[in-house]
């Protein structure tokens, strides 16, 4: 199957308001209050649907509430698309519903698995890049995108070990992934970092081997540092601290190949009151225009 | 090469399990064993489905402090993790784990506590209805009133108890400093629901509980009344009906 990445294209006949080329932040029920109250100017926000998928209460009352106002993305954790195992029907149908229920402007998962034999382990767990689990994932983007009726986007992880028995990098495997399935890509600039300082690559040539064209949405959140077996730096994905500066030159410097991307501020750990999120939101804003006003300039300056 | 399906299990193996060895396909930066890095993930799993039990019992934590709750939380998930992704159901067989754990087997009531918290998160998620009110049963005569059904609203939830937990569990969970309970208080039956956005928990008088569930559970208004009756002959049915509607449990009439 394959899917125009163009959202009018793609077989939904929906009132969603497409997710715009701003910075968005993740959903949190502490700032459920805040939100409604300051109504704040922030472009859209992104929850995981795990989170919303009991029978009703709270919890629904105020993404109702929230949603009436701004545009959704949904960023799941739970499917395990790069597990081996087939996936979870019965967790299909409650994402197929919420999809239905919310109209996201954007629907996303990981390149990561999290159940094993029957066991959740509520974790985004890391595979070999192999010719195996290219035609296993392939799959399984093809099942949810068939399923649910939509476009998703995969997410690059961050990882902490590597395997021995990878074929491929993880562009080429996210390229491929994309060129079969039609799905679009969610380009995490920390897990890149992450990822880059515990495997000793480089970031920049990660990102700039990374097809922009297919990415529908960007991530941004802080780290943790730890030490490895070694002593050398090991960095944790923990979304639980301000994006750092690293991370904030590579965002630059990606969307200064772009027009903007929907640009998502993860804070999901020791979670602060909401005018810090805002703010951090308000920040990457100023970065985006920053990065793609140069863009522009240098076009004009080519034009004339 | 090993199967993905192989890789993964080893993989998964040592996740709940600290006496398994760092699987060995596993590089570092300078291939050395990556233990370290390994048990990041390790402690992922661990301490999130970790996180996931605290915030499901908060009770029973406050009641037992992190120093018990934390160990036997985490034997739990080891002996039982979860087998959804949506967390918010994962707990249920924490009661049982309680009553045979050793370490808290001196408190009797706290698995009946922990069954409260269960129930109060069911309610919290469950379905919304609009109940109605007791002007309601004014349209149906008065010679018809024994044959009346009800439909209970969809998040009301029972639990009946020899323990007082239904007060245990709500100045442990509401109160910032705990009301002492008298030791000589008896059993309590509790009625959790939800008519609007916030959970209500009732603590039921024992012939009340006993009519209301015999309603919950489709009986007759005669039948229920009749069977409370012999039980209980001191039963108020007026106030009954009252309570029943006041607290938002009935959603229609048959």
């Amino acid at each position: 199957m394959n899917m125009n990445f163009d959202h009018s294209n793609t077989p939904q006949k929906r009132v969603a308001p497409p997710i715009p080329n701003k910075p968005g932040v993740g959903l949190k029920p502490t700032h459920y209050e805040d939100i409604l109250n300051k109504n704040p100017d922030i472009a859209w926000f992104e929850v995981h649907p795990e989170n919303y998928m009991g029978d009703g209460g709270p919890p629904h009352r105020y993404l109702e509430a929230i949603r009436n106002n701004y545009p959704l993305s949904l960023h799941g954790v739970g499917l395990s698309i790069g597990g081996a195992g087939r996936l979870n029907k019965t967790h299909l149908t409650r994402l197929k519903e919420l999809e239905r229920r919310y109209q996201p402007g954007l629907f996303s998962e990981h390149l990561a698995w999290s159940s094993h034999d029957e066991i959740y382990l509520n974790d985004l767990l890391p595979l070999p890049l192999t010719v195996e689990t290219l035609n296993i994932v392939c799959d399984h983007v093809d099942e949810v995108q068939e399923f649910v009726g939509r476009q998703m986007l995969l997410e690059n992880p961050s990882t902490y070990i590597r395997f021995d028995q990878n074929d491929m990098d993880e562009v080429s495997f996210l390229t491929e992934v994309s060129n079969r399935t039609g799905c679009g890509l969610l380009l995490d600039v920390n897990n890149v970092f992450v990822s880059a300082t515990n495997h000793d690559f480089n970031p920049q040539d990660y990102l700039e081997a990374f097809p922009l064209e297919k990415v529908g949405e960007i991530h941004l959140a802080g780290h943790a540092t730890e030490t490895d077996d070694t002593g050398k730096p090991l960095l944790i994905d923990a979304h639980d601290r301000k994006v750092s500066d690293p991370v904030w030159k590579l965002y630059e410097q990606t969307m200064a190949r772009t027009r903007g991307i929907p640009t998502l501020i993860e804070w999901d750990t020791n979670i602060p009151e909401w005018d810090v999120l805002y703010s951090e939101a308000k920040f990457a804003q100023e970065v985006m225009d920053r990065a793609t006003a140069i863009k522009s300039d240098e076009k004009h300056a080519i034009a004339s | 090469m090993p199967s993905h399906h192989k890789i993964q299990s080893r993989f998964a193996d040592g996740l709940l399990n600290p006496d398994v060895e760092t699987p060995k396909n596993l590089l570092g930066l300078g291939g050395e064993e990556p233990k370290k890095r390994y048990n990041v993930y390790r402690n992922n799993v661990t301490i999130s489905l970790l996180e996931s039990m605290r915030a499901t019992f908060p009770v029973v934590l406050r009641l037992l402090g992190p120093q018990i709750f934390d160990p036997m939380a985490t034997q739990f998930i080891r002996e039982f993790p979860p087998t959804s992704p949506v967390l918010m159901t994962y707990g249920d067989g924490f009661p049982k784990f309680i009553s045979t754990y050793d370490r808290v087997k001196q408190i009797p009531y706290l698995a009946d506590v922990a069954s409260c918290e269960l129930l109060y998160l069911q309610t919290y998620h469950g379905k919304d209805a609009d109940p109605i009110a007791i002007e309601a049963l004014s349209t149906h005569a008065p010679e018809t009133m024994a044959e009346l059904k009800f439909e209970c609203h969809p998040s009301a939830r029972f639990f009946a108890s020899k323990w007082p937990v239904g007060s245990i569990w709500f100045t442990n969970k509401f109160d910032d400093e705990v009301k002492p309970l008298n030791a000589e208080r008896g059993g309590e039956s509790v009625l959790f629901i939800r008519p609007q956005m916030e959970v209500i928990a009732h603590i039921l008088a024992e012939d009340l509980h006993k009519f209301l569930s015999l309603i919950a559970s489709n009986s007759s208004l005669g039948a229920a009344a009749e069977k409370v009756l012999t039980q209980f002959p001191e039963f108020d049915l007026q106030n009954a009906l009252g309570a029943m509607f006041h607290f938002g449990l009935i959603t229609k009439i048959h």
